[in-house]
């Protein structure tokens, strides 16, 4: 053997593992990661502002960040959650939230001070709903919203309901209370100003503010029911767009689309109606510390959801089809008017305080906001499945009381709303928990790996229910998987941990990481017989679970 | 994974290829050592976790780091919208209390709207709500690209005597219009006989009226007209002159003067007049007409009209339907004539479709419109229709039988109040399409 032979084996033998993939491995040791510190100081950006027009156009013409193929989402860890970070904290579907956290929502305190005065610094430009900025006896600063003159209570009580719902899925909202305005406590800041329908800024007059409250229903008792939307820490510098990244945020590293927690935003949208989710209701925030920051990233203005559209009940197209939907249009002239378009066969029950909300012919996956947003159009089954996690995890007395929050004078009214929402919720479940392996919720219990069905939580059926699993070594460098020749079938949803841990075949060392693949066994669910994979690291004496893969769940949800 | 960091053996390798090939043993040997080391050494100068990870991303977009950039569309479109040029364009921002219109007429619900064959018509508009409280001031002119021209002046008063719902209005209007249509009179008349005329008038009306519950309305006006005609000014057709006489078109070239009396009743229930979709309207009107300069064309003239909407499917879904009708008395033993301007007319956008605009003149006509309209989408409105009425010359022969027939189906593009442009496509025969572009409803 020549030198050169022999340089060249050794080369062959030696060098090319390492130089393969020098970052090949699947799994960290930090994995799964619940924190994504994205917050690294970055220096202030400049506000930019959103034009709704464009927005409209951009996504109804333009088809920005509409999907060639699947794109597994981008932000979330090897279990495939949503790590904390400036757009998300984990809350009720991770830990289980008490009523009265539910309730209270992301409230530190009890809302502007209501002993007065208030004095009105300047119109509300921003939203569709009437309104004015104020700052209370405590000079904080709260946005003022009230509900239409035809529709008391109504887009009130969405805002302040769906703020919780959505703070306790685990967005970062603003903190709104329910507030009654004795008008008395109003005063007008000598520098306060409101633009005109032609965009000409006036100043506020007792005339000005007169009219704007005369435009608004009041209670028996002279107060009138509104919002108080505390506003944000920090600076704003503009809404988030649904696509692509922020150029001046060193922390923005994941195009919008693909993050798990604006796509699975979708499922929780529909369930909540909320037709409005578009930039126009979101907010970055610059949180300073001393000269540079980071931004947080925000939802709000909830007025557009449930049955309410903010100035008037929501119209019979929201939640069902785009504001321009082609195909829609073509056929509904073409059939000269023999096409029903589904909404209009629904039946809506006359509650003012509540608008248009229904649950019969709501579907969790053919429901639309009010133009295409592109990430629910990148949506693909595992961030539904994310998002539905989170919808089901709210319970009938969960929903119940945070309904109560709403304040409706009219109990049936309640009681609809409340019935509208548990009954979505489960279609909600039953929808996207059949379209996967639904088993979830792994933890270690002494020697076993348990689990818990959620489609059984969601009370979806399952005759003759089994589990069946296969056990196999996994090299976390080359991903490599070799069976262990241990598989089975048990009824019950846990799997024994392997006894005797193999020699990890590549450094002769005990593996670290190990795969099992379970199947849910029923003839009533076809779907659960896809397999979810779960990744397990074993280090020292203890295991934890590392990865979760559901097969399927890499396709298109829509 | 993107980091590309290098690993140490790199640099051992380079110092290999130099040529120094008596140090080819030793770091062979360096190189089976580095080799057999687990895989994970290799990397030890990237990420070991994956916090550092994302944190190595982050840094290297900080350096790429650059100002949120937006394109020229998108900076149009916040331009546009920060300077609220939509809403100053389409909701007439009044300027001094003026803001532009569109059209010269309006269509019965006080809409201002383009009167039939004028072209585009364009104006100004002064409004002063509030006046003084319950008085409103309008007033403005409009002219057309056929140079048909018209000046109003309104003065309202609501709620008079603190009586809500008790108005008055004084009204004075000046309009040219110097190519109306004309084809004889009666049902009989011929296409070809098409010929065009100049009407020239000024009219004052004061009414006084009281409105109850927003539904029902009386009102009883009084009023002035002084009418002008003289030969056409288009040049595709002969002027009236050249084909008809005083006999086959009364009151041409005579210019009688008129005191009216009008009272008025109507029922309007409708949802939203703009665009109904339910409701019905009655309405009575009986004008009586004194020819105070000539003596010769004293006439009255009685109008009805019920409409009726059926909604279903949500108001997604309307079956509308009219039925109109306008007398005429005269009495001709006394002598007393109709001057031709004066006669109630059919065909056009607004009543028979199938039929040029004017087709029919005579002294009483009866017409019915009947629609089926569907929401094509939130901004589109079809319809499918159908018009029968026909003119005739004394009451008696006014009848059912016989009326002439069109039929068509059209596109309503509507604002969420009002149908803002209607395109009609007409027949009354096959092949011989009539389109009409509206810019408000039909009824």
């Amino acid at each position: 053997m020549s030198k050169l032979t022999l340089f060249t084996l050794l080369i062959i033998f030696t060098v090319l593992p390492v130089t393969a993939e020098p970052d090949s491995r699947r799994f960290y040791p930090d994995d799964p990661l619940w924190q994504d510190a994205d917050n690294l100081t970055i220096p202030a950006p400049e506000e930019w502002t959103l034009s709704d027009y464009y927005d409209f156009v951009e996504n109804t013409f333009l088809k920005v960040g509409t999907p060639d193929q699947p794109v597994p989402a981008m932000d979330v860890n090897t279990l495939g959650e949503v790590p904390d970070s400036s757009w998300y904290t984990n809350r009720h579907a991770f830990r289980r939230m008490s009523l009265a956290e539910l309730t209270k929502g992301p409230n530190t305190g009890e809302g502007p001070d209501m002993s007065g005065p208030w004095r009105v610094i300047r119109g509300k430009s921003a939203g569709i709903t009437p309104g004015f900025v104020i700052r209370d006896a405590r000079d904080d600063m709260y946005f003022i919203k009230f509900d239409p003159m035809t529709n008391p209570e109504m887009a009130t009580g969405a805002e302040i309901i769906s703020t919780k719902f959505f703070y306790a899925i685990g967005y970062h909202v603003p903190e709104n209370y329910l507030v009654r305005i004795d008008p008395s406590i109003l005063t007008i800041d000598p520098q306060a100003r409101y633009t005109d329908l032609w965009g000409n800024k006036k100043a506020i007059t007792p005339e000005v503010l007169d009219d704007i409250l005369r435009r608004v229903p009041h209670q028996a008792d002279g107060r009138i029911r509104a919002v108080a939307s505390k506003a944000l820490d920090g600076r704003p510098v503009g809404p988030f767009k649904y696509y692509g990244t922020r150029a001046d945020d060193a922390n923005d590293i994941f195009p919008h689309e693909h993050r798990r927690v604006l796509r699975g935003l979708y499922v929780i949208a529909a369930w909540l109606n909320h037709d409005d989710s578009r930039s126009i209701n979101s907010l970055d925030v610059f949180v300073a510390e001393g000269d540079s920051g980071y931004i947080r990233h925000h939802l709000m203005d909830f007025g557009s959801c449930l049955g309410s559209g903010s100035v008037r009940i929501q119209s019979l197209r929201a939640g069902w089809e785009y504001m321009v939907e082609w195909s829609a249009i073509f056929k509904g002239i073409a059939t000269l008017g023999l096409w029903v378009r589904p909404y209009l066969k629904a039946d809506y029950p006359d509650y003012p305080s509540i608008g248009r909300l229904e649950y019969e012919r709501f579907d969790p996956a053919g429901w639309k906001p009010e133009y295409p947003n592109p990430a629910f159009q990148n949506m693909l089954l595992d961030d539904a499945f994310w998002g539905a996690r989170q919808v089901m995890a709210f319970t009938d007395e969960e929903i119940a009381a945070v309904c109560r929050i709403g304040e409706y004078s009219d109990p049936a009214a309640e009681a609809w709303l409340v019935r509208c929402l548990r009954e979505r919720r489960d279609k909600t479940g039953r929808h996207w928990l059949t379209r996967l392996q639904p088993v979830h919720d792994f933890a270690i219990e002494g020697d076993m790996l348990v689990f818990r069905n959620l489609g059984l939580a969601a009370g979806l059926p399952a005759e003759n229910l089994s589990y069946g699993y296969a056990w196999y070594a996994f090299d976390n460098e080359t991903g490599v998987v070799s069976s262990l020749d241990r598989r089975g079938q048990t009824a019950d949803p846990a799997v024994a941990l392997p006894e005797h841990l193999p020699e990890n075949r590549t450094a002769g060392t005990v593996a670290k990481y190990f795969l099992v693949k379970i199947v849910a066994e029923t003839s009533s669910q076809p779907l659960w017989r896809l397999p979810v994979s779960v990744y397990l690291r074993h280090d020292g004496g203890g295991w934890t679970v590392v990865g979760i893969e559901r097969a399927g769940g890499d396709i298109f949800a829509r | 994974m993107n980091q590309t960091l290098t690993p140490v053996w790199m640099n051992t390798k380079r110092r290999a290829d130099s040529g120094r090939r008596r140090f080819l043993l030793p770091v062979l040997v360096g190189l089976v050592l580095v080799g057999l080391h687990p895989p994970v050494a290799a990397s030890v100068d990237g990420p070991v976790t994956r916090a550092e990870l994302l944190r190595q991303k982050r840094l290297s977009k900080m350096n790429q780091r650059q100002p949120a950039e937006q394109g020229r569309l998108e900076k149009a479109m916040v331009y546009i919208q920060e300077e609220h040029l939509l809403q100053k364009i389409f909701s007439m921002e009044p300027v001094f209390n003026f803001r532009p219109k569109f059209g010269l007429g309006d269509d019965g619900d006080r809409q201002q709207v383009l009167e039939s064959g004028s072209g585009l018509a364009f104006g100004l508009l002064w409004e002063k709500k509030d006046l003084a409280p319950g008085v409103h001031l309008t007033w403005g002119g409009s002219l057309s690209t056929r140079l048909y021209r018209l000046a109003d002046v309104r003065l309202e008063l609501q709620d008079m005597l603190a009586r809500p719902g008790f108005y008055s209005q004084f009204h004075a209007l000046y309009w040219n219009y110097p190519q109306l249509d004309f084809y004889g009179i009666g049902t009989s008349s011929r296409e070809e006989d098409q010929v065009n005329y100049r009407s020239e008038n000024f009219e004052f009306r004061y009414g006084i009226g009281q409105t109850w519950a927003n539904v029902f309305t009386t009102e009883l006006a009084a009023g002035y007209l002084r009418t002008r005609i003289g030969p056409g000014t288009a040049r595709e057709h002969p002027s009236i002159e050249e084909v008809f006489d005083e006999d086959s078109a009364p009151g041409m070239f005579r210019e009688p003067a008129y005191y009216y009396i009008r009272p008025h009743i109507r029922w309007d229930s409708r949802d939203n007049p703009g665009y109904p979709c339910a409701g019905t309207v009655l309405d009575f009107q009986a004008t009586f007409y004194q020819d105070h300069t000539l003596h010769r064309y004293s006439f009255d003239t009685y109008e009805f009209e019920a409409q009726q909407f059926f909604p279903f499917l949500q108001k997604h879904r309307v079956i509308a339907l009219r039925a109109k009708a306008q007398l005429t008395d005269v009495d001709r033993n006394a002598g007393q004539r109709v001057p031709f301007y004066m006669l109630p007319y059919l065909g056009g956008g607004n009543s028979l479709r199938g039929y040029r605009e004017f087709r029919f003149f005579d002294e009483n006509y009866l017409l019915f419109n009947a629609e089926y309209r569907w929401k094509a989408w939130t901004g589109l409105e079809m319809a499918l229709f159908a018009d029968y009425g026909d003119v005739f010359r004394r009451i008696e022969d006014v009848g059912l039988s016989e009326l002439r027939c069109s039929y068509g189906f059209g596109f309503r593009f509507m604002t969420g109040r009002s149908v803002f442009l209607r395109a009609d496509i007409a027949w009354h025969e096959w092949g011989r399409p009539r389109v009409f572009i509206k810019m408000h409803k039909i009824f």
